[in-house]
């Protein structure tokens, strides 16, 4: 049975302003298991984007907790979920969000740079291949307003991959694209998805992506619904499952979350990190590790 | 080590991306600092000339005047040479007179003393007695007013309508190097008794400056003498100096409070450089945090690229500062009052160039705070 990469458990937030209360989300329970890719849609306004904050450690719950690969993040103060966002999640936003200064490699160089755990030389050999797995080899030292936005996208989420997450987050990842340009990189994250078996969460109002999921769910009124899965899913599973390069994938994959778990064990013989945190981190990454190679075996 | 790579990249960018604000915020930085130390320079270099003025003018350690202009008696001249301690007194009359419509500095001694006021003869030799119509003209008076030994110069004194023509007997290099001040044209040096005599006060003296003996302290003597002539202002050569120091810490003290103003203003500068480069990458350090980076992360970003600016405005300064300096020394030189040296005084340098380095990183603490204020939650909210 697959491990759980992000839990929510009863998650309620309200806002409060001098006059009135709102509540946005009414006690949302949601599972999200290893190597998913879930498509949470809903109406503007309906509280998409701040559960996604709040499964990202952006913001934190007025109840209820988080947990993120098996670390329960609810009660971290900002520093630390600082370094757990370094570690365990991506972000991919509708606006790409780009650092200007940064050429595509040092951008998908930061996450793994802000962990600590990496040397500039290992974060530049993952950042490069991570930009060849996006389709973007040829491009690292471009900066951003270089590139067109398809191509910023998946340098965005090249950046958010790169430290091998328990999760990616993606808020409207085709919302500032062309037709064409969504069409490219929705088939990225489908690939990726099931070549890497990286865990990602889409929230959008564009209901042409719950095609690509493995699980929808719906959010209305603060409280999160769950969709059985559509023919079409199925189908385009079955066409990207048999995609060309997915063991080449799997192997570089592999070979990243190796990397690392030895910076993981370093920076614990080092004792740079809370121990408990560490150690759940490890567990995680382990399975993922073990349940690659059972796939490559 | 990477994150500071990574930061230094960001700020490498962030310099080369808007040249002409970076320049700007740079420019004011080194012309604050190239002020500050142009003046440390200039006020080191006058002070050293200064001290070595009066020391080669002032042949002694302490200095006899009366309540007025020239009203010490040559008894108390004798008086003082008999005083146990002391080696020798010389007697000067210094004051300022006319020749024509040109101011002139008078000033009578003895044969004897003329060593200690002329550096070189350029031309005829110096009169060698206490009396006699007999003159020497400095070299830039000489200039000024076309003077060759042989003629002869109608000297006025400071008040009444009365001359008297002496024969300028020699060209010299005078010491004493103060012809601007109180307007005055050059050095014309006569016997002391003609000058005595052109006063109209034969016996009295300007000043006495006592030489004391090997061993004995000056300040001691200066006591001694103040007590036997309660009436005279005596000062030590040093007090002279002090004196000349003073005026000049004040002159510095006005520049230097300029200088600050222009630091002051290189400080806003920065401070506005840093904010408005914070408040363009919000979104960036929204999404740097939302990335992992931590506060410490960001603030490293911005701290750098404020020092950045000091150091290279501080290096700057320093460069400008220097030839500043020399430019000044040679507008003060020009004057021909003082000829300050271009001494390279490190401590100067050195605080300069942290001055501008310090001033970068405290200009930076504002904005850095915003940046480390930034929530991502609220930031990327707004998309």
């Amino acid at each position: 049975m697959s491990e759980e990469a992000l839990v929510l458990k009863d998650v309620k937030k309200v806002y409060r302003t001098q006059t009135e209360e709102v509540q946005v989300l009414k006690g949302i329970n949601l599972t999200i298991r290893e190597g998913e890719l879930a498509v949470i849609m809903g109406p503007s306004g309906s509280g998409k984007s701040t559960l996604l904050s709040i499964a990202g450690g952006l913001d934190k719950p007025t109840e209820g907790r988080v947990v993120v690969g098996g670390v329960d993040i609810t009660d971290m103060s900002e520093e630390e979920l600082a370094k757990i966002r370094a570690r365990k999640i991506g972000f991919v936003f509708q606006s790409f969000n780009l650092v200007r200064n940064f050429t595509a490699l040092e951008n998908v160089m930061a996450p793994l740079i802000f962990t600590g755990l990496y040397t500039w030389k290992e974060a530049a050999e993952i950042a490069s291949k991570m930009l060849e797995v996006v389709g973007l080899k040829g491009h690292e030292h471009k900066f951003p307003g270089q590139l067109s936005g398809g191509q910023q996208q998946r340098v965005a989420i090249a950046r958010a991959l790169a430290p091998g997450p328990d999760v990616v987050l993606m808020d409207e990842p085709t919302g500032s694209l062309d037709v064409d340009s969504a069409v490219r990189v929705l088939g990225l994250v489908k690939w990726l998805n099931e070549a890497l078996g990286q865990t990602i969460v889409i929230v959008t109002h564009n209901p042409e992506l719950s095609e690509l999921a493995t699980r929808t769910f719906y959010i209305r009124g603060g409280l999160i619904y769950e969709q059985p899965p559509g023919q079409i899913l199925a189908e385009r599973i079955k066409e990207l499952k048999g995609g060309a390069g997915s063991r080449e994938l799997k192997s570089l994959q592999l070979s990243m979350l190796k990397v690392k778990l030895e910076a993981l064990e370093r920076a614990a013989s080092r004792g740079v990190a809370d121990p408990g945190v560490i150690e759940a981190e490890l567990k995680a990454l382990e399975r993922r590790i073990s349940r690659l190679e059972k796939l490559l075996a | 080590m990477s994150v500071l790579k990574l930061a230094l990249k960001f700020v490498e960018r962030d310099i080369l991306f808007k040249k002409l604000v970076a320049a700007l915020t740079i420019l004011a930085i080194a012309s604050g600092v190239a002020a500050f130390i142009s003046l440390r320079i200039l006020g080191i270099g006058s002070r050293t000339a200064a001290m070595q003025i009066v020391e080669q003018v002032l042949p002694g350690e302490v200095l006899v005047y009366g309540q007025g202009i020239y009203d010490v008696s040559e008894d108390v001249v004798r008086d003082l040479e008999k005083l146990p301690g002391v080696e020798k007194v010389t007697p000067a009359i210094l004051v300022t007179g006319y020749i024509g419509r040109n101011s002139v500095f008078v000033l009578g001694v003895r044969p004897e003393d003329l060593k200690n006021i002329v550096s070189r003869y350029v031309a005829g030799s110096p009169f060698t007695g206490l009396s006699g119509p007999y003159a020497i003209a400095d070299l830039g008076l000489a200039e000024k007013l076309s003077l060759k030994v042989g003629d002869k110069v109608a000297v006025k004194p400071p008040f009444g309508g009365s001359f008297r023509q002496y024969e300028v007997v020699a060209i010299a290099e005078v010491t004493m190097k103060i012809e601007e001040i109180a307007a005055a044209g050059g050095y014309i040096v006569l016997p002391l008794r003609e000058a005595q005599n052109l006063l109209g006060r034969p016996g009295y003296v300007s000043m006495a400056v006592v030489k004391v003996a090997e061993g004995v302290d000056p300040v001691a003597m200066k006591n001694l003498i103040s007590l036997i002539y309660p009436g005279s202002r005596v000062m030590l050569r040093e007090e002279v100096i002090g004196v000349v120091f003073k005026v000049m810490s004040l002159i510095e003290s006005l520049l230097l409070t300029t200088t600050m103003i222009g630091i002051m203003v290189a400080v806003f500068g920065t401070v506005s450089t840093i904010t408005s480069t914070v408040r363009e990458h919000q979104r960036e350090i929204a999404i740097m945090r939302a990335n992992g980076a931590l506060r410490r992360d960001v603030a490293l970003i911005f701290m750098l690229e404020a020092l950045v600016y000091g150091v290279a405005g501080g290096l700057l300064g320093v460069v400008f500062g220097i030839l500043g300096a020399q430019v000044g020394i040679n507008i003060v030189a020009s004057f021909g009052f003082l000829n300050p040296p271009l001494i390279l005084d490190v401590p100067s340098l050195v605080l300069g160039f942290l001055m501008a380095t310090g001033l970068g990183v405290l200009s930076s603490v504002y904005p850095v705070w915003r940046a480390t204020s930034i929530r991502p939650v609220e930031v990327l909210k707004s998309e």
